[in-house]
């Protein structure tokens, strides 16, 4: 069809297109292919920005009227074109129909069960299926352990580790509160759990511990040090009776010999062993790696620990780019997800050994086992919501970039290097 | 290609000529562009569309009912097409591998576990005869009435059971209401026993919920136990079909009008508990021919400031004899609807208290990426899971309804036939394995015609309101790829001359 100069459009954006509009910039994102767009100010005025506007209204549902002598401006002609180069959306003559059309794209993200928003109507069930929220915990066992690592007290604050409180008293999570952490979660859909100490060879009650493990549906992953292998060990044996894995866990500096000795006891015992090395820098990496290659260990896992002078490794190696994001291509489900909930925090608790109940270690407790039931404890936390629904939209600089949802979530990283953007995308004015 | 699978991606039409490509397993869609639309139907069809388009000689291309385009035009909306088909769009969708799902005993008693309603029948006695009871003349699918009485030995085994059931680890709420329902015939002739239950479930405890009342009351004899019914903040609906002669219906056992009576003992209440009433007071109407949903808009509005819930016609269970007379009194809502001057205030005011805006509402909330049913939803794989035929809720799903003879039912709307236990002298029988053994003897007989059926997971269909006597029960919602064009199309339609409701409905619809 001619384009001719009394024409008028249908300028319409795909559902699968997210939008994002924050202060100067405009951002389309394919969610299919990940290909991103942006439309900063200072290179297309307010021109594109006004035009987005208009399109995200609730009443025009991605669709506006569009003159073809407003489709000659250099600017919209650009726009359009990369729009539809890109399949992010179309023009469409309006002659083809009689009315305006729609595009059933999200105004806003609906969650059926959204009791965030129902704070403030007490008719609706705030604590409604909470349990069904539940699907990891943490469970530290103990804080009794002989080691004396540096960074004890940091390490457990950015990836599950072991930890000990260094405190005279010690701790062990008595056996009514294992017993009714197994009772109340008998209804939940736990995706696995996480047993860890201090040294949880130590903990007195693993009789029973095995007994409860041994009519659980999930798996459970436990978490020794290396330094931890002894003989005391031969303890574990039922574990090859569950569905486990067991994380053998070591940082540097580490005793070479002495982990692959445990290595190849806990491998003998036939457990499932998966060993996880915490990385401070990229030299530390570089001699894992020479370290282990050829020497017929599998299923390693690497995890970065911020230790207060090593940012500059974190800034090149984990700090998020756009053209990460555009080859991650984070998915509608992801997408809305981070507008709703912290998709690494959500559904998580940790017990610690004197049964207090963490959301999330580096926040206040949401109740002890001894006096609250795990019901409460999430109740808290849903009401409160300072980890499951802690947003990178309530967080500056974060709130102000388009790139906001397309960002992985907050994590304990954040809290570790005392800042929320972990990224090389969102520039200070 | 077996004849289990459906196509996913369904082109839609809307009477205004926009045309949309929607994909039922993506749960996304597309407004597409004529030659865009084309491609998509040459597709459905099995056309492949780049021998279509190499047999195209000359410089320009005919797209039916759309016009002329140039090549470069056509080639892009197939780049377009092969770029949906990569994303997802244009697949199939085996359903007879996802109606697999087979009720089993653990499920029902999970659901038991986490119950939000149990209703009694205190008495299938009433001062009244309306026409159109679901007890009365036109329907067969009821136990006799013979003015009986419940007892509270037999409430309060049902209590007990639904106590021990609620109060295990298998329910997942903290706090949540668990609503005691008291129904009739009308309850309020049993008053008596409402006392009783009131008192002893307040005695029990809850461990994980917290109790609520509700009754639904004819009004007849509200002014003798309101005192009551407020003191314990029941939610209270009184069934009333509008002024005096929209209630015509709404008859005493002699046929003298209850209009007056019920009328005089709600404005009691409103003046007697004003607050009260405007928080806890709702409305029931039943549509039909003595009325409309102008008139109940209107009446409820002026008379009380309430909005009222407006119910249809039962249409499960009328006997052979009475069709016709049953087909004279009933009314769909949406015509009445359509049929008021006020429409669009009505529609505004009444919202979601429509049934037309019920049923856009489930339309979007089954057939949107980005409505999802609760936070875990972000997490789901890809991975569909295995689902029953039609939309009949699970045993118990919706709530335990006890009948006066001690029958227990998975709800009030549906046949006595169907029940799911008893409540014996000794205790209460509910039979798990049979009632699964039924359960899926019925999915199975509706199980082959949901595997081909377009709506299959946007069914509001449920299987009791189908004849189950019959080996394969007619569906009157069944429908194949055209039929679901047309009803995407309807909807979309419904979307694209009311700017804004598609947002409204997203921000304030909230499913508690």
């Amino acid at each position: 069809m001619d384009n001719t100069r009394d024409k008028h459009y249908w300028l319409n954006i795909d559902s699968h297109t997210h939008i994002s509009m924050k202060g100067d910039n405009v951002l389309y994102f394919n969610v299919y292919s990940g290909k991103i767009l942006e439309f900063p100010a200072e290179k297309y005025g307010d021109i594109i920005r006004d035009l987005t506007r208009k399109l995200v209204s609730p009443r025009n549902l991605r669709v506006i009227r569009i003159t073809s002598e407003e489709l000659e401006n250099p600017i919209i002609a650009e726009f359009v074109g990369l729009i539809r180069e890109h399949f992010m959306g179309d023009r469409i003559d309006t002659a083809f129909s009689k009315s305006k059309p729609f595009q059933a794209a999200p105004t806003r993200t609906k969650v059926h069960d959204d009791v965030r928003s129902h704070l403030k109507d007490p008719d609706l069930n705030l604590g409604k299926k909470i349990m069904d929220y539940l699907f990891e915990f943490t469970l530290y066992l103990n804080d009794s352990c002989s080691n004396e690592c540096t960074e004890c007290r940091n390490l457990y604050k950015q990836s599950i580790w072991c930890h000990t409180s260094g405190k005279k008293k010690e701790h062990n999570l008595d056996l009514p509160a294992l017993t009714k952490f197994f009772e109340e979660t008998k209804g939940c859909n736990l995706t696995h759990i996480n047993i860890t100490g201090g040294n949880i060879l130590r903990y007195p009650h693993l009789h029973e511990l095995s007994q409860f493990l041994s009519g659980v549906d999930y798996p459970v992953h436990f978490y020794l040090h290396y330094l931890n292998v002894d003989d005391e060990i031969e303890k574990l044996g039922w574990l090859k009776s569950i569905d486990h894995r067991f994380r053998l866990l070591c940082h540097f500096p580490m005793d070479t010999e002495r982990f692959k000795n445990a290595f190849a006891r806990v491998s003998r015992m036939g457990l499932n062993i998966l060993p996880i090395f915490l990385v401070q820098s990229e030299e530390e990496y570089n001699t894992l790696e020479q370290m282990f290659t050829g020497s017929g260990i599998e299923g390693m896992t690497f995890l970065p620990f911020y230790n207060g002078e090593n940012f500059e490794f974190f800034r090149s190696n984990f700090f998020v780019t756009r053209e990460e994001i555009e080859s991650l291509k984070p998915e509608q489900r992801k997408i809305d997800g981070n507008s709703k909930i912290n998709m690494d925090n959500f559904g998580k608790l940790t017990i610690l050994p004197n049964g207090d109940v963490h959301a999330n270690v580096m926040t206040s407790s949401l109740g002890n086992l001894g006096k609250q039931s795990i019901y409460e404890c999430i109740f808290n936390e849903m009401k409160n919501g300072k980890n499951w629904f802690r947003l990178r939209k309530h967080v500056m600089p974060c709130k102000r970039c388009v790139f906001e949802l397309l960002c992985p979530p907050l994590s304990n990283y954040n809290r570790a290097l005392k800042r929320n953007n972990m990224c090389v995308i969102y520039k200070e004015d | 290609m077996s004849t289990n699978k459906t196509k996913a991606t369904v082109p839609v039409e809307t009477p205004s000529g926009n045309k949309y490509l929607y994909d039922r397993k993506l749960k996304k869609s597309v407004l597409a562009h004529p030659i865009l639309f084309f491609l998509a139907r040459l597709k459905a069809k099995g056309d492949n569309i780049n021998d279509w388009f190499d047999s195209q000689t000359g410089k320009t291309i005919d797209i039916p009912d759309a016009g002329t385009f140039s090549k470069e035009e056509v080639e892009y909306y197939i780049r377009k097409l092969q770029f949906l088909e990569v994303s997802g769009f244009f697949k199939e969708i085996a359903q007879d591998k996802i109606l697999t799902r087979k009720l089993n005993v653990d499920a029902i008693t999970t659901v038991l576990a986490n119950l939000r309603q149990i209703t009694f029948e205190l008495t299938d006695s009433c001062q009244m005869n309306c026409y159109y009871c679901g007890y009365g003349q036109l329907y067969n699918n009821y136990d006799s009435r013979e003015n009986k009485m419940m007892d509270f030995d037999t409430a309060r085994k049902a209590i007990d059971y639904v106590n021990n059931q609620v109060n295990s680890s298998l329910n997942v709420s903290h706090k949540r209401d668990l609503y005691m329902g008291f129904y009739g015939g009308e309850p309020l002739l049993n008053f008596s026993l409402i006392q009783k239950i009131v008192e002893y479930v307040n005695q029990l405890h809850w461990e994980h919920n917290s109790i609520r009342f509700t009754i639904t009351t004819n009004g007849l004899l509200l002014d003798k136990y309101m005192d009551f019914i407020k003191e314990h903040n029941f939610n209270t609906f009184i069934s009333l079909d509008g002024d005096q002669s929209n209630s015509e219906y709404r008859v005493l056992k002699n046929g003298e009008p209850t209009f007056d009576r019920v009328i005089r003992n709600v404005e009691l209440l409103k003046e007697k508990y004003p607050d009260y009433f405007k928080e806890r007071v709702f409305f029931n109407a039943v549509l039909h021919n003595k009325n409309s949903v102008e008139e109940l808009f209107n009446f409820f509005k002026k008379k009380f400031d309430k909005l009222p819930g407006i119910l249809p016609l039962n249409t499960g269970g009328i006997r052979e004899d009475r069709i016709e007379e049953f087909k004279k009194a009933f009314v769909d809502q949406a015509e009445s609807l359509n049929s008021s001057k006020d429409y669009t205030k009505i529609e505004k005011e009444m919202f979601v208290k429509l049934g037309m805006i019920q049923s856009v509402t489930n339309f979007m909330f089954s057939s949107l990426d980005f409505w999802y049913d609760d936070y875990n939803h972000f997490f789901t794989p890809e991975k569909v899971p295995p689902r029953f035929p039609s939309d009949t809720c699970m045993p118990f799903a919706q709530k335990m309804f006890v009948t006066v003879n001690g029958k227990i039912l998975g709800c009030e709307r549906i046949g006595h036939e169907y029940e799911l236990g008893w409540v014996t002298p000794e205790s209460i029988k509910i039979d798990f394995p049979e009632i699964v053994d039924k359960y899926n003897a019925w999915h199975d007989k509706i199980r082959k015609k949901c595997q081909v059926c377009y709506i299959f997971n946007q069914c509001s269909q449920c299987m009791f309101y189908l004849d189950l006597t019959k080996e394969n029960p007619v569906c009157d919602r069944f429908k194949d790829f055209n039929a679901y064009s047309k009803y995407a199309g309807f909807f979309f339609d419904y979307f694209e001359k009311r700017p804004g409701l598609f947002d409204r409905i997203l921000k304030e619809v909230l499913i508690g």
